[in-house]
């Protein structure tokens, strides 16, 4: 990876040349340098592996210099180079900026807010710097850590069910390092702007075929003794769930009482929720919050943020990929929404919308502003990406609730239903807007009766079909602690508590 | 059967779009219904409950935390192999020798693409694979292992995987049904961890009334388990057709990579689901 000071040279070096180019009215440069590093599982007892797959990484680097043109103020292009930080790339990034040039009557310029005082959570991660030696080594303890378990459990386990000659055990998964560096200029900035973050994120699966079993357990945090720490106990924990949930119920289809697990929380907020809250999405008027703006859209307990700063937060950021300082934003408070996430471009757009007052709603104020304090230019991984557009994403998504409890009151407060600990492939199936949902129950996940966990349920036998006003509107309870979720492929880090649904539809499948 | 031109294409969305705004959302009888789906909804089909599982790399449990096995491989000796798992009269491959979005002549490996038979008239009959996965299953490399970027280490892809076609025209399929949904154009899918279940919106669900195409509604979907599905169709059309699939993900780190896939319009029993 390249250095800030070697990116904020040529920033600066970048912005020398634009400043003479006469037939300019403004632009702006901004260079991002962006590794994900990867060590991956693959353990399977009964079919030939390697355990730890080579690693596998993506790298990326360069520049995107974005035009506006004298003649036109709304004349606008854009052009992006790999690899060669050089005054001749600039030069020729500029040409095919300006022949890429087009009018765009949106375009409000580039941003003009000043860069404030540093947080005081400056300091730079050591993961920007870990070795993939340190990166190999702790996904060996994830795998060690797992075996190891499955033969502590196999050689204590009396009726020999772990200790068939096939067990089928798979450990997957994997160890990931997502780190980056940028530097912006604009001509409406006095200096360089720079930031680094890195942060590591793992998840692992234990399936037990000859059980029917799955187990699973994650970890995300922003520096290298997290990350040993959370690979010391992650393959254990797995495969010690899995164990714990052989030959599970299969339940027939219904309406179920459910308490929602943090994994299945996240999951839902990603892929139903976070879409919704953008100003993006209501200037396309796809949100499911269409014309809700100010008014209820979850039960008056819960509260929804997107912290950069959040102190147990994996993802700190200190600017966005447009050089804005990064804030705290509420998504909903106390139920209400009141917050969006936006970058500059998508502010100024739904802000000037002539449809706006419809597509807000009836309840949002008068005097609005959306703060552009989620402008990320982010590739695959969540890596900040020098050849992407500005789009609005999260960094640490929060949820809180008032007058919440405790796990075990959760449970109690269902009664009879299902705890579900992990859901996959949840998708918007009748588009974001509708707010419809399915996916599966794949593990972690138990039969509730008389308001104690008291049988495991099978993996893969249940399709929750609903709606995310069934989990967010009228829960029955809520859990009084966020805690860490991963998200497969989101740019976000989660931090949610769990909570009781008090009628969710399941469809039992299949046993394959 | 060739897909639209371009201006054809633009047409039917916006007439589609606008009769879709006075449609009414399906609301769904209980239990199983006769659905007939046309060749665009059993291109995602044929991507997300056959493609998919009949990965090599899928199968043997090297992307089981993420996108999950194969219902056609529970393991090397307890396996779908040589044994039924649809219709007679249903039969699936992949080609990449036809021109379309998944063709080329030699995968990431050097090995020369050839059909790969995956259901044969009923009968589960191979995976894709690498020369790898080839090994461990006793196969011969059939040139399935391909990379979206140069840089990155080649994954088992689809190329153009379809459904086959049968003999009898749609309107026929259509025409002796009582009553039943006819089920048009994919929209999202969403399917269990070995894609032995599966629930896909349409774009359009039509009732069928005594042969005849009726009332038009939106936000449907097919929910169903893969191997009663396919075990349920008695009925294959003529019609084939193959839909660029230009986006689909798969591995970590993710690669993104483009293909064909399609079928003909098939009837079936599954059951339906509204919003």
């Amino acid at each position: 990876m390249r250095t800030l000071a070697d990116l904020k040279s040529f920033t600066r070096e970048a912005a020398r040349i634009l400043a003479r180019e006469k037939d300019l009215a403004s632009y702006e440069i901004y260079c991002a340098t962006a590794e994900h590093r990867i060590a991956r599982l693959n353990y399977t007892s009964d079919i030939p592996s390697r355990g730890l797959e080579e690693f596998k990484s993506l790298h990326a680097d360069g520049f995107q210099l974005r035009i506006a043109m004298r003649r036109d103020p709304h004349e606008v292009g854009a052009a992006s180079e790999a690899g060669d930080f050089t005054s001749d790339s600039v030069r020729d990034a500029l040409r095919r900026a300006r022949s890429a040039a087009v009018v765009d009557p949106h375009f409000p310029g580039f941003p003009s807010v000043a860069l404030g005082r540093k947080p005081a959570w400056s300091e730079k991660s050591d993961l920007a710097r870990v070795g993939d030696g340190a990166i190999a080594a702790a996904a060996w303890d994830v795998l060690h850590g797992a075996l190891a378990a499955f033969a502590k459990r196999s050689a204590n386990d009396r009726s020999g069910a772990s200790r068939i000659e096939h067990p089928g055990l798979i450990i997957g998964g994997d160890v990931s390092v997502i780190r980056d560096r940028i530097a912006i200029f604009n001509s409406n900035f006095a200096e360089v702007r720079i930031d680094e973050s890195a942060h590591f994120n793992a998840s692992v699966t234990s399936i037990v075929e000859s059980l029917d079993a799955k187990g699973t357990a994650g970890a995300l945090g922003d520096c290298a003794a997290a990350m040993r720490r959370a690979a010391r106990v992650l393959g254990r924990d797995a495969v010690r769930r899995a164990l714990a949930l052989s030959h599970g119920a299969r339940p027939a289809s219904g309406k179920f009482r459910v308490v929602l697990g943090p994994q299945p929380v996240a999951e839902i907020l990603n892929y139903m929720v976070m879409g919704s809250l953008t100003t993006g999405a209501f200037h396309a008027a796809s949100s499911a919050y269409h014309a809700k703006f100010g008014a209820p859209v979850m039960d008056s307990r819960l509260s929804l943020a997107d912290d950069p700063a959040f102190n147990a937060g994996a993802i700190r950021r200190r600017i966005t990929c447009e050089g804005i300082p990064t804030r705290r934003v509420q998504l909903i408070c106390d139920g209400k929404l009141v917050g969006l996430l936006s970058n500059f471009y998508d502010t100024h757009r739904l802000l000037t919308d002539e449809h706006r007052a419809e597509k807000l709603g009836a309840d949002a104020p008068a005097k609005l502003d959306f703060d552009a304090r989620s402008g990320y230019r982010l590739g695959e991984g969540g890596g900040r990406r020098f050849d992407a557009s500005p789009g609005s994403a999260g960094t640490n998504v929060v949820m809180r609730a008032r007058g919440g409890v405790t796990d075990r009151e959760l449970v109690r407060a269902v009664g009879d239903g299902i705890y579900v600990g992990r859901i996959w492939y949840t998708y918007p199936i009748n588009g974001q807007r509708a707010g419809d949902f399915t996916c599966t129950v794949t593990g972690d996940s138990y039969l509730v009766r008389g308001g104690q966990v008291v049988e495991p349920l099978a993996p893969n036998c249940l399709r929750i079909n609903a709606n995310i006003a069934d989990v967010f509107e009228h829960p029955l309870a809520v859990g009084m602690r966020p805690h860490p979720a991963t998200v497969w492929g989101s740019p976000e880090a989660y931090y949610v508590p769990a909570i009781a649904a008090g009628s969710i539809a399941l469809a039992e499948v299949a046993p394959n | 059967m060739p897909n639209p031109d371009l201006a054809r294409f633009c047409v039917n969305l916006a007439t589609e779009a606008r009769e879709l705004a006075a449609a009414p959302i399906l609301r769904p009888p209980d239990g199983e219904v006769v659905v007939v789906t046309d060749p665009h909804f059993n291109a995602l089909v044929s991507h997300e409950v056959i493609g998919h599982p009949c990965e090599a790399d899928r199968a043997l449990k090297m992307e089981a935390a993420y996108a999950g096995r194969s219902w056609f491989l529970r393991s090397l000796t307890d396996n779908q192999l040589g044994k039924p798992v649809a219709s007679p009269l249903l039969s699936a491959c992949s080609d990449p020798s036809l021109d379309g979005y998944g063709h080329y002549r030699y995968d990431h490996e050097g090995t020369r693409g050839r059909r790969v038979m995956h259901i044969d008239r009923g009968i589960f009959s191979g995976f894709l694979n690498s020369r790898a996965t080839a090994a461990v299953l006793g196969a011969e490399p059939n040139g399935s292992a391909r990379a979206s970027e140069g840089w990155h280490l080649p994954l088992i892809r689809m190329s153009n995987t379809f459904f086959l076609p049968g003999e009898t025209p749609p309107e026929k399929i259509i025409a002796e049904v009582e009553h039943g949904y006819y089920v048009c154009g994919h929209q999202i899918p969403s399917i269990s961890e070995s894609r032995e279940n599966f629930r896909i919106s349409a774009r359009r669900v039509y009732e069928i009334e005594n042969g005849r195409i009726g009332r038009l509604y939106r936000s449907g979907s097919v929910i169903a388990d893969s191997k009663s599905f396919f075990t349920k169709v008695d009925a294959v059309g003529n019609d084939l057709r193959l839909i660029a699939i230009p986006n689909c993900g798969k591995g970590q780190p993710m690669q993104v990579k483009r293909m064909s896939n399609g079928g003909p319009t098939l009837r079936s029993r599954a059951r339906l689901a509204g919003n």
